[in-house]
């Protein structure tokens, strides 16, 4: 994936140089000191921050890419990830980026699996070490999937301004020192419902393991030992994203102003 | 552009037609509405089925409705559409009753649910459109859909293709949110969409879940809006599960415990 340009999503541009001397992105001056809302934040991160320059895999598959589709984290703070891949050597990119992950020695499991889409998940389970504070504003923030090719990574963030600014300590903070991440877009705020990224996240995770396809999909038991996670663990988080889900669901049907009573979403 | 009508049963002669259930009974009640119709038009009718499972909801459905239409039901074992080197093509047994009734005659085959999977989604659609090309006819055929069968990352351009290949469609009336979720798609094809569901289109397309895509009146499910569908249809279902399988390691876990306690009091005895 090359460097966000013309095809980035519909925004407008930002000034341009390293995203950090970027002047709050989003923030409209005549705000004032008025907290900023949360919106859609699009970043471009040099991968060379996470990977050894001379290993980073995506920029050995040029023509390859791959989307970290999902993620959960264990409560032991292992982040187990579902990543796809697509392009003809798909294989040997996800195969490449879990040896770039060894190399690190933050690898602690990994497994391939099919989907019934016929596209090869790599679950794999990092135990990477990021202060807990930290690592609980990306469960906040971080919206999925991210998408890793070219040397980049294009990574979503639903956050306000301090937020934002917080982040970028945070990245600054994993990795190797290197490029700054720039920013790319700023698409329209919206509104997601009650579900948090999180949630997102985890129901990212269960599609791209192929859970919801279907009575061969992975049972519970199996996501549970994927996960490495006791299955009790594994069902209050189910259970958490059943109710949000239940949450959007009742805000997105709600019968329009004016309605008559009793009308039932 | 295909007109959205309440009930099969309002079907005029001459159309070719999509219904979207949700469940067995739904789909029982649609095919008694679609009967009902052919009785009101004095067509002769004849369902294909292959599904000994549905047929007793089938009677108990035309029994309350026309029960006169009752030897309407054909069991021809097998999916009633099959390949040939030009395509999905129908059974002859379907294209010879629509034959020997040249003024009109309604038909309906309920197996393509039943084939309907990633890897025959294509010919499926494809069946569609060349039935399409069958109009103008004076027979109704009606073409039964359950929507839990259409692959969620493939639905919005599934449910462009069929609703371009149809006159008319019939939405599900299942309040499951999953359902109601994905029919949403299906309102940029039709030429009368109700006002409340499209309410619920624009609430959908702010929330992040559904997109507008390129090309007139087309939308598609964002990343989030697959995922939201797929957890719609199967996540409660999976998290009754993951709790059983909780609830279970916890019972054997606890019987452990207790065999282990028991062992270790026996000395003391």
């Amino acid at each position: 994936m090359a460097p966000p340009g013309p095809d980035a999503p519909e925004s407008r541009e930002l000034p341009s140089g390293p995203w950090r001397d970027a002047s709050d992105p989003g923030r409209n001056p005549a705000q004032g000191a008025l907290p900023s809302p949360r919106q859609d934040r699009v970043v471009s991160i040099p991968l060379i921050r996470l990977f050894a320059p001379e290993a980073d895999p995506t920029e050995r598959f040029p023509r390859e890419r791959a989307d970290l589709e999902g993620y959960v984290l264990a409560p032991d703070r292992t982040i187990t990830v579902a990543l796809t891949a697509e392009g003809p050597r798909a294989l040997d990119l996800l195969d490449s980026i879990w040896n770039a992950v060894e190399r690190k020695r933050v690898g602690r499991r990994n497994h391939l699996v099919l989907d019934e889409r016929g596209r090869t998940v790599c679950v794999m389970s990092l135990g990477v070490e990021i202060p807990p504070e930290t690592l609980e504003l990306l469960r906040s923030l971080l919206v999925v999937p991210v998408r890793l090719g070219g040397g980049f990574a294009e990574v979503h963030f639903l956050a306000s301004d301090p937020e934002t600014h917080s982040l970028v300590r945070t990245l600054e903070e994993i990795g190797h020192p290197g490029p700054a991440p720039s920013t790319v877009a700023l698409p329209p705020a919206r509104e997601t419902g009650p579900l948090r990224s999180e949630d997102w996240a985890f129901l990212g995770f269960l599609s791209a393991i192929g859970a919801f396809e279907g009575p061969d999909g992975p049972t519970p038991d199996a996501v549970a030992a994927l996960l490495g996670t006791d299955p009790a663990s594994f069902a209050a988080q189910a259970r958490a994203v059943e109710s949000g889900l239940r949450g959007l669901v009742t805000g997105m049907f709600s019968p329009p102003a004016g309605s008559p009573p009793g009308a039932v979403p | 552009m295909m007109r959205l009508i309440g009930a099969p049963e309002e079907l005029p002669a001459g159309s070719h037609s999509l219904s979207l259930y949700a469940s067995p009974r739904e789909a029982a009640d649609q095919m008694a509405s679609f009967l009902k119709g052919a009785r009101e038009l004095g067509q002769p009718a004849l369902v294909l089925t292959d599904n000994d499972s549905m047929m007793p909801l089938y009677r108990e459905a035309v029994a309350q409705t026309v029960p006169e239409l009752m030897d309407s039901f054909r069991r021809i074992p097998g999916s009633h559409t099959y390949e040939t080197p030009e395509g999905r093509r129908p059974v002859p047994a379907a294209l010879e009753f629509a034959a020997s009734h040249p003024e009109g005659a309604s038909l309906c085959g309920d197996t393509i649910p039943s084939i309907l999977n990633r890897n025959s989604l294509a010919s499926v659609l494809a069946y569609e459109d060349w039935f399409d090309t069958l109009r103008p006819f004076y027979h109704r055929g009606l073409c039964p859909y359950d929507l839990g069968r259409i692959p969620v990352e493939r639905a919005p351009e599934a449910l462009e293709r069929l609703a371009g290949a149809h006159t008319h469609a019939v939405l599900s009336n299942d309040p499951s949110p999953g359902v109601r979720f994905l029919q949403l798609l299906v309102l940029p094809h039709v030429e009368n969409p109700p006002s409340e569901h499209l309410g619920w289109l624009a609430q959908a397309v702010e929330y992040g879940l559904i997109q507008e895509e390129p090309g007139e009146r087309s939308v598609g499910l964002t990343p989030r809006g697959a995922d939201f569908a797929r957890a719609l249809f199967h996540l409660p279902e999976y998290a009754r599960r993951a709790d059983e399988l909780a609830r279970r390691r916890q019972r054997s876990g606890t019987d452990r415990d207790a065999a282990v306690e028991r062992r270790t009091e026996r000395p003391e005895e």
